[in-house]
């Protein structure tokens, strides 16, 4: 006699599943969109105004897919990579010293912070879908 | 008596002193922030975050270096940097024998990210400068 195994709700697992991406990034979304404006408001108030270039080439760029959402904080002031990472001793073409910029560390150390913080925050929306997080 | 941080420091500016290699391309040598005045062509290493992680057993379970290392050249042409940007990835990725005064390795340094940016001089064309390297992390436990 043939034996028969019938298991009902797969195809509503099967759905769960694949609708899962999507409903991690929905709600990760506003976690990721406030860490990045977090990162942005405490770097803009950190910058100082000369001629106010450097704060305001500070901009963000968001890229959301149906897996997932990446915000990108970017600063495209020419002077904004010598800001943070520092220059070396200048002198002008007659051999004047005109010193150094020293690194101000100040967009890459933030962010490093809020990523962190992120990511804790991010734990528990994975894990609330029944998803273990191991290995941070 | 605690670990000492600027032990992590001086380990990495160790690691990439006895290169000999990356000292034949940056032979004014590495230093910490900032090169001294007159050196031309040296490496440059920084140490850009520094966090302590608690676990269950200790309030300094690991902790996180991350390090700004780049080369150093004045150049228009960026061959050079390059290639010195290559041994510092050569010295550092994946490096899992670094030796750190009270501090053990837990796992192999890693390069986070690639860096270049070229520093032209605006009062002086003839000042022009290569930076090349990277964003290197460290992960470490105390031994005291």
């Amino acid at each position: 006699m043939p034996a028969t195994l019938r298991i009902d709700g797969l195809d509503e697992e099967l759905d769960a599943l694949t609708a899962l991406p999507t409903t991690l990034r929905d709600q990760a979304a506003p976690l990721v969109r406030a860490t990045a404006d977090q990162a942005e408001a405490t770097i803009r108030a950190a910058y100082p105004v000369v001629s106010g270039e450097l704060r305001d080439s500070l901009h963000q760029e968001t890229v959301e897919t149906p897996a997932g959402i990446k915000v990108r904080l970017i600063n495209d002031a020419p002077q904004a990579i010598w800001y943070e990472y520092g220059t070396v001793f200048r002198h002008t073409s007659l051999g004047y010293a005109r010193g150094r910029m020293p690194a101000a560390k100040v967009f890459v150390p933030e962010v490093m912070r809020d990523r962190r913080a992120l990511l804790d925050d991010l734990i528990p929306v994975v894990e609330a879908e029944g998803l273990k997080v191991r290995g941070q | 008596m605690a670990s000492d941080a600027g032990a992590v420091d001086a380990a990495v500016m160790a690691a990439l002193r006895a290169d000999s290699a990356l000292m034949a391309r940056c032979p004014d040598g590495v230093f910490y922030g900032v090169a001294r005045p007159g050196a031309a062509a040296c490496v440059i290493v920084d140490r850009f975050d520094h966090v302590v992680n608690a676990n269950l057993f200790s309030p300094a379970g690991d902790e996180t270096f991350t390090y700004v290392v780049t080369a150093v050249l004045p150049d228009t042409d960026a061959t050079a940097a390059r290639e010195a940007a290559l041994r510092i990835r050569t010295v550092l990725d994946g490096n899992e024998t670094l030796t750190i005064a009270g501090y053990a390795l837990q796992r192999p340094v890693r390069e986070e990210q690639s860096l270049r940016w070229p520093e032209p001089n605006p009062g002086n064309i003839d000042q022009f400068v290569q930076h090349w390297g990277g964003h290197y992390s460290l992960d470490v436990s105390r031994l005291t």
